[in-house]
């Protein structure tokens, strides 16, 4: 039904050490124009009391929930997949561009995904659903080949709110005095005195650097699950087949969305629910109405267990990276987009040329000049 | 009755952001229409594949694309603060190569690549609405339009990047409730200088088909065939009355003119009470003689602001025509008003023309009284000058330098005078919300600025019999100049100079 269009997650979280106590959030480098954003922290607006400090974002987030699928209680819910290149392995739930990445390109996959992909664009998504249904969760792009894009169905944020920000300085000590003990020679090259610096050799004061926030106006994941986009994949013409498709990827929302993800998000940064607000769901109408709902992960579980019997999850692959297939991809062979787009550069300039050919034979101008 | 198809785009996450870029990779808002009208069509087709959606949505999008909406949007936070991130660039076959080769070292991150993020965020709400007026009863193909909109719009899931998610939905409301949308409106303007919009124009959906039909395609037996990029959309200018933060704020094309003795030996000067009315008719009966024969048909309308039978004009051409604007002296050093000096011909929006035409003739055209003496020679005014800027710049804070000529009876009593006094604002041009957001409003007719005579004692144009007030107003939003207000407008009355 169109009448409802997402589901939303209000998750308060809290330092380890109190609601009061300091967090790290992620730190970002300076843009190209610095006016625009100076770097460090991820505060809107950069001044006053009110902001919202970005902590973890949705790419981040996805990141980290994706990989629960390998985990012992829900392998069984999605195909394992995985890329062994010499002594490493790596699961497809951990690749960065998800069945787009080019670590599966150059496996025997890539004519199967590449065939997912195809299928995608043409409005059947069951293919897909088959080998890397967690892309169908998170969102691919195929940037590499087809171009076929998939927004993803989950968003989650974790945010600061009202923070104060913090500066911390330090200092090195070296282990013992090596000038002043003469172990080292005192020296006023500055080439020397920060190669010294530089390995350990001297004192080294470190001011004025990020120092984390309080968030005097709590902490909070929001994660979104877009009912309508779930609504938009489909197998084919089959409605049976599209109602099971959908039911499956449904399954695996609802257990991405409710998971506790890792809340050790990074050094200084370890957050856990809040006890004194519990998590709240809403039902998002199409029209805007919102509906409290009661939604568990034991709930969410059960049900992607039995839409993935109902579905058929596809077999566990193991491939082999494939030297020849990454040397021909290295070297530009084979059907990649930067073929296509020489491609498109020798056809232009062929036409080009024919059309200043045929100008010069019969004296008629080329359109355009 | 009219009403109203709103189709409404409500943004999920619970701090509302949005990432999309304009022309000039500069953020956008609010969405331009042609970014909805893509979304929607790119909906309709993940919920209609191949014959159903030719038949149920090509005939509505075909409906839908040559009308313009009014948006209706949130506001924005003032500055856009951004943050670089760094992203993979699916490049893990050669990291995968470098194991495979042995080189264990070697990882994803070291080949991210750099991206700079500026959402816009949204304050006091999270919605878009976009609004396109239905003249009078729908006939039923209409009807079937607006339902297959409808249904397309709850398949809208995303507006602007990837990761703003949205949820969208449409329906037929009336007038009413369309005034009460919550949001800053912004209106198609004739303004050139507006900000500009894509919009979709006749065409713009079969060339979306066509080109994802291309996209499909562009490998084949022939190779490849690349896609070139969208070129049927039009760019329409918008603006909205209560953007803070708007860079252009809409103002009527202007000329202004230097009141000289007949000798242009010096100004002359005009007593504001009582002259008033007659700089502004020399100045009318001048503009007819340079505008007799012009490209813009007849000057009756336009020129001299009656119909061909001599008649008030009504409808919606009253407000085609120029308005003679005497500018009284703002002595800057004593900070009072005084004598006439000066004289300002302003046009709507959408009639530069006009204005270019009148200011390259009247230069050096007499000023004739009715007796017909040359009373002053007309020179064109030089828009640096100071006094001219008190009635040509931005603010939110204007009072009068001629009274208000109340375009109705207010009984004496100030609920009823208020009000006339804000329809009065909307009639000059102000947009409704403008004028519902005024944080003050004072009259009387003793005037708000030294040197201004009591509001009974300046002579009315014939004709005029309205009471006069002497007004003070503060906008929530700065108001770019000229503004007159009142039935005697288009005459020099009801004129406000800015209180910088």
């Amino acid at each position: 039904t169109d009448a409802f269009a997402a589901i939303v997650i209000r998750e308060h979280l809290t330092p380890v050490d109190g609601p009061d106590g300091v967090l790290f959030p992620a730190t970002y480098a300076a843009a190209e124009d610095k006016r625009v954003f100076p770097g460090g922290y991820n505060i809107d607006p950069p001044e006053g009391d009110k902001n919202v400090c970005l902590v973890d974002s949705v790419g981040s987030q996805a990141n980290r929930i994706e990989p629960i699928f390998a985990k012992p209680d829900y392998a069984k819910l999605v195909p394992q997949v995985t890329v062994k290149a010499g002594e490493k392995a790596v699961s497809l739930l951990e690749a960065g561009h998800r069945a787009g990445d080019a670590l599966v390109r150059c496996t025997e996959l890539q004519k199967q995904l590449q065939d997912a992909f195809k299928a995608v664009l043409k409005g059947d998504a069951e293919p897909m659903a088959k080998i890397a249904p967690t892309s169908l969760v998170f969102g691919v792009w195929d940037s590499r080949d087809t171009q076929a894009k998939l927004p993803r169905l989950i968003a989650s944020t974790v945010r600061a709110f009202d923070v104060k920000r913090l500066r911390r300085s330090a200092q090195f000590n070296p282990a013992t005095e090596y000038i002043t003990d003469k172990l080292l020679e005192e020296t006023t090259d500055k080439a020397t005195k920060d190669a010294y610096a530089a390995r350990g050799f001297v004192h080294v004061p470190a001011t004025g650097s990020h120092g984390g926030v309080i968030a005097t106006g709590g902490v909070r994941r929001d994660a979104t699950l877009s009912l309508a986009a779930l609504r938009l994949l489909s197998a084919g013409s089959d409605e049976k087949k599209t109602l099971a498709l959908r039911q499956y990827i449904l399954g695996l929302s609802l257990v991405a969305f409710t998971s506790n993800a890792s809340t050790y998000l990074r050094q200084g940064c370890n957050l856990v629910p809040d006890i004194d607000k519990p998590r709240e769901f809403f039902l998002i109408h199409s029209d805007g109405t919102r509906e409290a709902v009661k939604l568990t992960h034991p709930d969410a579980l059960k049900f992607a267990h039995s839409a993935a019997k109902t579905f058929g999850v596809g077999p566990d692959k193991a491939v082999e990276f494939n030297k020849d297939l990454a040397k021909k991809d290295i070297a530009g062979e084979g059907d990649t987009k930067a073929n296509r787009n020489a491609e498109a550069k020798k056809l232009a300039a062929a036409a080009k040329k024919a059309a200043k050919d045929l100008a010069d034979s019969t004296g008629v101008k080329p359109e355009g000049q | 009755m009219s009403s109203a198809f709103c189709l409404t785009v409500r943004f999920l996450d619970p701090v509302p952001s949005f990432h999309g870029k304009g022309d000039g990779e500069e953020p956008e808002w609010p969405p331009s229409p042609l970014r909805l009208f893509q979304a929607l069509v790119a909906a309709a087709a993940a919920r209609w594949r191949e014959s159903q959606f030719a038949a149920y949505a090509r005939p509505a999008f075909k409906w839908l694309e040559i009308r313009t909406p009014t948006v209706v949007a949130s506001s924005i936070q003032a500055e856009r603060n951004g943050y670089r991130m760094y992203v993979p660039n699916n490049a893990g076959d050669l990291v995968t190569s470098a194991w495979a080769r042995g080189n264990i070292d070697a990882k994803f991150s070291s080949l991210n690549v750099e991206k700079d993020v500026r959402p816009t965020r949204l304050v006091g709400g999270d919605c878009v609405h976009y609004v396109w007026q239905l003249a009078g009863p729908q006939t039923t193909e209409v009807q079937g339009h607006l339902a297959t909109l409808s249904s397309a719009a709850c398949s809208i899931t995303h507006l602007g990047w990837g990761i703003d998610m949205v949820a969208a939905n449409a329906v037929v409301i009336s007038e009413e409730e369309a005034a009460k949308l919550v949001g800053q409106r912004w209106r198609p303007t004739d303004d050139p200088m507006a900000a500009g919009y894509r919009v979709p124009i006749k065409g713009t959906f079969d060339a979306l088909v066509s080109k994802h039909e291309s996209f499909l395609n562009r490998l084949g037996a022939n190779g490849f065939k690349p896609v070139p990029p969208l070129s049927a959309f039009g760019v329409l200018g918008y603006h909205c009355a209560t953007d803070f933060n708007a860079r252009h704020r809409p103002q009527r094309p202007w000329c202004a003119f230097q009141i000289l003795n007949p000798e242009t030996s010096g100004n002359r000067a005009f007593d504001t009470p009582r002259r008033c009315r007659d700089v502004a008719a020399w100045a009318r009966h001048a503009t007819g003689s340079v505008c007799e024969g012009w490209a813009f048909g007849s000057t009756e309308g336009f020129v001299h602001g009656h119909e061909e039978n001599g008649q008030p004009l009504k409808g919606e051409l009253a407000d085609q025509r120029f308005m003679y604007l005497p500018l009284p002296t703002i002595n800057h050093a004593l900070n009072r008003v005084e004598s006439i000096r000066r004289v300002l011909i302003a046009a709507p929006l959408a009639f530069q023309n006009r204005i270019d035409w009148i200011r390259r003739r009247l230069p050096g055209q007499d000023l004739v009284s009715i007796n017909g003496e040359v009373v002053s020679v007309l020179n064109l005014l030089s828009t640096s000058d100071w006094v001219l800027k008190q009635y040509t710049s931005e603010s939110r804070d204007w009072s009068t330098v001629t009274p208000v000529i109340m375009p109705g009876h207010d009984d004496h009593d100030s609920r009823k005078a208020e009000a006339i006094l804000r329809k009065a604002f909307v009639q000059s041009g102000l947009a409704q919300e403008l004028v519902d957001g005024i944080e003050e409003l004072e009259w009387r007719a003793v005037g708000f600025r030294a040197g201004l005579d009591l509001a009974h004692r300046y002579l009315s144009p014939e004709n005029l019999k309205g009471r006069k007030y002497h007004v003070r107003v503060r906008f929530a939003h700065p108001v770019r100049g000229p503004l007159a207000v009142g039935a005697g407008r288009y005459r020099g009355f009801g004129l406000f100079a800015t209180e910088l």
